[in-house]
């Protein structure tokens, strides 16, 4: 078997942090939507709690999320945000993923 | 983006709960129309609404979370609503004024036997504007059955309530069968960051 002459550069310079199913499906979930809070992101992604927190900690670092904690009828409630960097690194990510699948998919219609 | 926001945008309707009390409120109606008391009907939403925000509050929200969708989504939301808000009032009172004037007025035999049969449809052409507003394709199935309904009280020449009420009981059942299973699948979650 041949190996596909994928672009090194391109593969390397994907996001390490979005990189991840679990962060990219937490990411994909608040790209659709303006906020959600953490029991939303827990029933869509199928994560539990400290381990979604776990990633989310990891999102907030590198700028990609704001996370909000307040009390609402005195019940904890935490929600989250793509931030602007966030969402242009999951755009970002995107394209280099949709050119890395074109030259794939190029390559084996050979 | 759109299939996954369609995606996302479903998962907060699949608790059965609209359903659920939408079909109380049409069966509310139905009985109301049975008892002769037909300006109870638009009373019947005000009342329970209320329950329906609190039903939400306490078993959807701990289990799905909360989600605030973006301005393009959230502008088709408002629309459909609107929507559906002017189609449910010209329903009602297209088929209370339809009714009452024409069950002893309709100049063909077969017309007149079809007059009981409107209230029901016109409820089902709500569920139908309901399904394309907010694209949930089963409110097209509630849709069906209120229209069933309305032609089983024309050809059994019922009172147009018993549509209401069997309509209403149809879909009430769908949504506790939705809310059983959303309960079943989905456990109570913790609601912060660890």
């Amino acid at each position: 078997m041949r190996a596909l002459p994928l672009d090194a550069k391109a593969v390397a310079s994907l996001d390490k942090v979005l990189h991840e199913p679990a962060r990219l499906s937490v990411v994909a979930c608040l790209a659709v939507v303006d906020e959600a809070d953490f029991v939303f992101l827990q029933s869509q992604t199928g994560m539990t709690g400290g381990n979604l927190s776990s990633h989310v900690r990891r999102l907030e670092e590198a700028g990609y999320v704001t996370v909000k904690k307040e009390f609402e009828n005195s019940r904890p409630r935490t929600s989250l945000r793509l931030t602007r960097r966030g969402r242009s690194a999951f755009e970002t990510y995107l394209a280099l993923m949709r050119g890395l699948l074109d030259a794939i998919e190029g390559e084996s219609d050979r | 983006m759109s299939g996954a926001e369609e995606r996302v945008y479903r998962a907060y309707w699949q608790d059965g709960t609209m359903d659920l009390f939408a079909g109380l409120i049409a069966g509310t109606i139905g009985i109301a129309w049975l008892l002769d008391l037909v300006w109870l009907g638009p009373i019947a939403p005000v009342l329970l609404v209320p329950f329906w925000v609190l039903l939400r509050r306490r078993v959807v929200e701990p289990r799905l979370g909360r989600v605030s969708f973006r301005p393009e989504r959230t502008r088709r939301i408002r629309r459909g609503h609107l929507a559906l808000l002017a189609v449910g009032l010209v329903a009602l009172s297209a088929g209370l004024g339809l009714y009452l004037t024409a069950r002893g007025a309709a100049p063909v035999e077969w017309t007149r036997r079809l007059v009981p049969a409107l209230p029901a449809a016109l409820l089902g052409l709500g569920c139908a504007v309901a399904a394309l507003a907010f694209g949930l394709p089963r409110l097209g199935g509630y849709a069906v059955v209120f229209l069933l309904a309305g032609l089983w009280v024309a050809a059994a020449d019922l009172d147009p309530g018993w549509a209401l009420l069997g309509g209403g009981i149809a879909t009430a059942l769908a949504g506790v069968g939705l809310l059983a299973r959303f309960v079943r699948a989905f456990p109570v979650l913790s609601p912060e960051l660890d």
